[in-house]
This record gives structure tokens, sequence and C-alpha cells, in this order.
């Protein structure tokens, strides 16, 4: 499977598997990506800042 | 005859990293009815939310949003893990050591204040310098400060005082315990201590979060004896806890309620997954 970077334009291949919320790194720019849909088409968009609570 | 029905579990979370992933594979692999929920798009309210799970796993990266999802679903009926009483107390530094002596399990000298003369007073009771400034609540290593002197300790508490929320003026002190290079995670669930990794790292924040490399420890029956205490202490469950080696023996430094733990199975080969899953299931609404 396989979708555009929405920061640079660049292809992304993406697991089968793929989750929505789901974090991947595109790899030609590193931004940092949360997928958005998987439904008919993946879609993607800029993942969220790490917050100061996030954590474990 | 019957078929009996699956369990139903709620995987609670903000984002998916690989450890809610290596969950999901276990929960499929277990026939457990799983469905994520994105704590991000809920309404909690208790008077119109519909949910049928037996058991919530609260996976939330933003630990404020999480002990709010956790106080929801435990207040409608289900039961969560980890509980908000276990959650409470990982989510507080403070908290968490104060329950740490309580149940004698070996940590490093702490103290908390709120202005800069009480830290310093504090810093010669807990051993002097160098001491280590943590936020009260807080994960991966992020705005530790080592303090070496005097005028680190002013600088750090003006910035935080001056530039922080409110949640800045409180001070956590902890003594600085010298490390080899390295402390151990070791994950206990359910009463069991499951794997343990050292994190290995030339800086003194051994987090691997911050670049620390995980290598698998061995567990030798003290580093099983303190885990298992520290995870009595704070009320069980499902916890990462990491552990100092010093030279007075293991000390626990923290423990954590939403612990990650794909470095844990990476290196380990062990399935934390699928003991966390495993562990849920033993606590599904009867």
């Amino acid at each position: 499977m396989q979708t555009q970077c929405p920061i640079c334009d660049g292809i992304i291949l993406l697991d089968k598997n793929v989750e929505i919320a789901e974090i991947i790194t595109c790899s030609e720019c590193r931004s940092r990506l949360e997928v958005t849909s998987t439904t008919n088409a993946i879609t993607l968009k800029e993942a969220p800042k790490v917050e100061e609570d996030w954590g474990e | 005859m019957i078929k009996k029905r699956k369990i139903r579990m709620g995987l609670l979370h903000t984002t998916i990293r690989g450890d809610e992933k290596l969950l999901i594979n276990a929960a499929t692999y277990r026939n457990v009815d799983l469905k994520t929920v994105d704590i991000r798009e809920q309404i909690l309210d208790p008077i119109d939310y519909h949910s049928d799970f037996d058991v919530i796993l609260d996976r939330c990266v933003s630990t404020i949003k999480g002990i709010h999802a956790i106080e929801f679903f435990e207040g409608i009926g289900i039961p969560v893990v980890n509980r908000l009483e276990v959650a409470r107390i990982c989510e507080n530094k403070f908290a968490a050591s104060l329950v740490l002596i309580k149940h004698h399990v070996p940590t490093p000298r702490f103290a908390l204040m709120f202005g800069e003369e009480q830290a310093k007073v504090a810093v010669d009771r807990i051993g002097g310098f160098p001491v280590v400034l943590k936020p009260i609540s807080g994960s991966w290593g992020r705005l530790l400060a080592r303090i070496n002197d005097i005028h680190a300790l002013e600088a750090v508490i003006e910035q935080k005082t001056t530039l922080g929320g409110p949640h800045h003026h409180v001070l956590y002190l902890q003594e600085y315990m010298e490390k080899p290079g390295r402390d151990i995670r070791i994950n206990v669930i359910g009463g069991k201590v499951v794997a343990a990794i050292y994190r290995q790292s030339d800086h003194w924040i051994t987090n691997t979060a911050r670049g620390a490399t995980a290598i698998t420890c061995p567990i030798d029956r003290r580093l099983k004896d303190i885990a298992l205490k520290a995870a009595c202490a704070v009320g069980g469950g499902v916890l990462g806890i990491d552990i100092f080696e010093t030279k007075a023996g293991y000390m626990v430094n923290e423990v954590n309620h939403t612990t990650e733990f794909k470095n844990v199975q990476r290196v380990t080969g062990i399935d934390v997954a699928g003991a966390i899953i495993d562990y849920c299931l033993t606590v599904v609404k009867k």
C-alpha cells in the first residue's frame, strides 16, 4: 500500500495492517505523520507535537 | 451447544505506537474482540456513552487524558488496566516515591518543596550536590536537570518558577545516583516479573527515548524481589519499573503505569504484549 506525504509529496509505503492513529515517519522529509483513514485510500496528516504530559 | 462469546476489549489510545500494534496482534492471536478507542474523539458523557467492553486497556500517551479516561470508564463500571488508583500514584513522582518508602522499597532520597530557599536546605539534607530536579509528572527523561552546584540550582529554579506554569513551581529534588552507565527497565505484569532490559548510555539520562541502547538483562533473585515489591506498593497491574544499580544495592527510581515495552520485547524475545493481554483477560467484568 502506498500514499503521499502531505508535507513533501514523497511516496510513502505502508504495511497492510496499518492502523488509524498510527504514527509513521516519511522516509524522504522525516516528517512524523498520523494515519487518519484506512478506508478506500490511506490519508495522513502531520502528527501532533509531543506534549508535556506525554509519556508512559 | 452455547457458543462462548469473545471477550470485548477496548484499547484506549491517543496515537498508535509500535507497542499498541504489538498489543493489537497479541489480542487477535488470542481471539479477543479488540477495538481501538481514540480518546481524542470521545465525549465522556456517562448518560449517553454506550459501551459493551468487558475491559479497557489504557494506552494513552497523554497522561492527563489517560487519567480522565480511566476515571470515566471505572465510573461507568468497566474495569480498566491499570486501575485509577495505580495510575494516580505512578503519574506523580512524589506520590510514587512516598508509596515506595511506605512499603520499604529502596529508592533514592527525595524531597519536595515550593521555593528556592527550601530547595537549598533540602539539597544539604539529601546529601549535597549533585542533585536531580524533576518535573512532578513527566516521562522519557524530559525536563530533568542534573544540578551540580548552587548557581545552577538558583538558575534552574528561577527559570522554572518564572517561565513555567503552576505545576513547575512544585520542585521535586532527588539524590543523584552514580550508575554503571545504565539502568534497568523491568516489566511486572499481574504480580509476575516478565522481562528486563538494561538501558545503556554514556549520558546520565538512560531512557531509550533519549537514545539509550536496550540490552537483555538477566533477572536475579534480588532484582525480582525489589521489582515485585515496588509493583505491589503502587497497587499492581501492568508496570514498567526503572531500577538503579547502586553501591547500596538495587534502588527503584520510578514506576510507569502505561509502560512502553517494544524494546523489551525486541531484545528479549519475550511476548510482553501477550502477557499484558493475558492479564487484562483476568480482570474482565464478571
